[in-house]
């Protein structure tokens, strides 16, 4: 691979962690036939969840973080609890103290405390063509798709080599070439609320590695979160078009593609098939995590339904400042609005096994992430049925 | 036996192959304080990683799998290097912040488990002393969609009695096509097959020996065969028909291979 002067003397020069950083980059773009590493402005990390780290990776972060500090915007992903209402959670000291010192590793190299996996709703979205090295796969499907900025589904050591270096490799995603549909897909149902992530759980496995082209895909920034985390959980797509709609679509398709169908059928299934539990014990809603407006849905879908089991509600601090009196509103009604942390990453099985959720990247990990059963429905729908 | 792999991590490291036929997933498979392999499901269960050539196809599960290199690493408990053969981004992360000299592009299956391995990642070699390498070419004739197979005699010096394509080691610096049509002619009595494809190389390990096969598929435009003394009888088969013979080592890979390979530029036949 092709290093500038500069590069060549961090390599040399630069502290362990620094070297370790640019090392890490440069072997994934050789693995991957990169040429040369590219400047981004925009980092964001995964891997700041204790429950998802455990103390193998505490011990690295708390290594590296010893010796660098940031070189880009860098902000991170949510952590396994609310930072400031963790007692409430059911979470023992120890393991809350965990959590902390990884908070602790990251304040300390000058990440932004943003604790959310939605990064693109907070301050100003990156525009179109800037290149990123965000983890979080619901994220970087959202980047790359709606915004049309370019970034590779990093991981948190490759996301957090970026963030000190201000640099990734140039392959995948970062390239025109590699950002063309291979496939059409003809959505032949109607679309709305949970169908969206619907439709992602079940796109995901057909795909086959190909990036997908909707004639026509109707619904809200919104809908795209919920499609495109749910989409990003059953397959490695990091990218979609949308006629009309999504920044790249024009020069999107190039020759004939092949067209897979999703059916109402389709939808059922996989709403079937990711439904493993019964009588809920909590009502669970985010994965990602709410924006203000929709934290403003809730709570009116709250006070009218008033639902008797708990519900827990996951935003980012940012918009739950946005949306003071729909958390107000929510947490009257006997909800709980948490921010910094997240439906699959928080603590859940400390209280609950069962969670009902309207979200299919929730349904997809719970199991595994939270040892929960799950109940994939409309949150009107779970509302009602538990008022 | 010198091979040439590709480099994932600097540095050199030597130890007894400990080999692993099925991916390996780090966090929750392996302790990341003693190296003990602790899935019960891994092939490996119950051995210790410190100080071996660990050989294996690649990684699986969790991401966090990394850290548990780095934490063996810190602990001087890391394997002395890693030969995987996809390196996938669990395996490349951990190595690098390990520090672990990796090498990759190598099946697992061309080491023995325990036999002492030296690999210098700088120079991306895999070495073992007693092993010798021997590059052979395997050809699959194909007409009207039956591929040749034969039986090679009592005569021959190895796999007497075994199914094959047409094959012959590569001699001298003869180019390895020129070596596949001498032994066509040789072999089968057939002249003017038309290439098709060239397979990747397929490696066959045999005792001492490690054969690099490269495969080839050729159209032919006759079933007409004149065999040698190196066989004894000849068979045109369905492709499906191919795994069930008793065949040379890695010969259903090596025909797949040969299939799926880089097609020839326009054929010369007319």
């Amino acid at each position: 691979m092709y290093l500038t002067p500069e590069q060549e003397r961090l390599l040399e020069d630069g502290s362990p962690s620094e070297q370790t950083a640019l090392k890490l980059l440069i072997t994934l773009g050789e693995v991957h036939g990169a040429g040369r590493l590219i400047p981004v402005t925009w980092a964001h990390i995964s891997g700041a969840s204790y429950l998802t780290m455990g103390d193998t990776g505490l011990e690295f972060l708390e290594d590296f973080c010893r010796d660098v500090s940031v070189r880009v915007k860098t902000t991170v992903n949510p952590v396994s609890i609310d930072l400031e209402r963790w007692h409430e959670m059911g979470v023992p000291k120890q393991y809350a103290e965990k959590q902390m010192r990884i908070v602790e590793a990251y304040r300390r190299i000058g990440v932004e405390e943003t604790y959310s996996c939605t990064p693109y709703l907070i301050g100003p979205p990156p525009s179109r063509g800037e290149h990123l090295a965000w983890a979080e796969s619901s994220a970087v499907i959202y980047a790359n798709a709606v915004l049309g900025a370019r970034t590779n589904r990093e991981g948190g050591p490759s996301a957090l080599s970026s963030a000190v270096t201000g640099l990734t490799p140039e392959f995948g995603l970062h390239l025109d070439e590699n950002r063309k549909a291979g496939v059409r897909v003809s959505v032949e149902t109607k679309l709305s609320g949970m169908r969206y992530s619907l439709l992602g759980l079940a796109l995901g496995p057909k795909l086959d590695g190909d990036i997908p082209y909707f004639r026509k895909l109707p619904g809200s920034d919104e809908d795209l979160k919920w499609f495109g985390a749910a989409l990003a959980s059953t397959s490695d797509a990091s990218l979609f078009h949308i006629e009309r709609r999504t920044p790249e679509w024009r020069n999107a398709l190039e020759g004939r593609t092949k067209t897979i169908r999703v059916t109402d059928k389709d939808l059922k299934e996989v709403q079937r098939s990711f439904t493993t539990g019964k009588d809920a014990d909590v009502i669970g809603i985010g994965s990602p995590q709410l924006s203000a407006k929709e934290l403003e849905a809730i709570a009116i879908l709250m006070k009218k339904y008033r639902p008797k089991l708990p519900v827990w509600v996951f935003s980012s601090r940012h918009a739950k400042s946005q949306a003071g009196d729909a958390v107000k509103a929510i947490e009257n009604l006997g909800g709980r609005v948490w921010a910094d942390t997240c439906l699959e990453v928080s603590p859940l099985y400390y209280l609950f096994r069962t969670v009902a959720t309207p979200s299919g990247k929730g349904a997809y990990y719970l199991p595994s992430l939270c040892k929960q059963k799950v109940v994939l429905e409309e949150l009107a729908k779970l509302l009602r049925r538990n008022s | 036996m010198r091979f040439q792999a590709k480099k994932l991590v600097g540095g050199r490291g030597q130890g007894p192959a400990m080999i692993s036929s099925e991916p390996i997933s780090f966090l929750g498979g392996i302790a990341p304080t003693t190296g003990e392999v602790i899935d019960a499901h891994s092939p490996l269960s119950g051995q210790n990683v410190s100080g071996q050539i660990l050989a294996f196809p690649g990684g699986k599960g969790s991401t966090v799998g990394s850290y548990v290199l780095y934490g063996l690493s810190r602990r001087g408990r890391a394997p002395a290097a890693i030969v995987v053969e996809r390196p996938d981004t669990i395996v490349t992360v951990g190595a690098v912040i390990g520090k672990i000299p990796a090498v990759y592009g190598m099946p697992p299956d061309v080491l023995r488990d325990r036999e002492w391995v030296e690999v210098d990642a700088d120079k991306a070699t895999v070495r073992v002393k007693d092993v010798t390498a021997y590059d052979v070419v395997t050809c699959f004739l194909r007409n009207r969609g039956r591929i040749l197979l034969l039986r090679r005699s009592t005569k021959v010096g190895t796999f007497k009695g075994d199914w094959a394509g047409v094959s012959g080691y590569v001699e001298g610096d003869e180019i390895f096509l020129e070596t596949a049509l001498k032994e066509i002619g040789e072999e089968a009595g057939i002249v003017d097959p038309a290439l098709v494809s060239t397979g990747e190389a397929v490696y066959a390990r045999d005792g001492n020996s490690l054969f690099i096969v490269h495969p080839y598929l050729f159209d032919v435009d006759t079933r007409d065969v004149r065999l040698d003394w190196e066989h004894a009888e000849y068979r045109w088969v369905k492709p499906g028909e191919i795994p069930a013979y008793k065949g040379v080592p890695k010969l259903a890979e090596a025909y797949r291979s040969a299939v799926n390979g880089a097609p020839a530029r326009r054929a010369r036949r007319a």
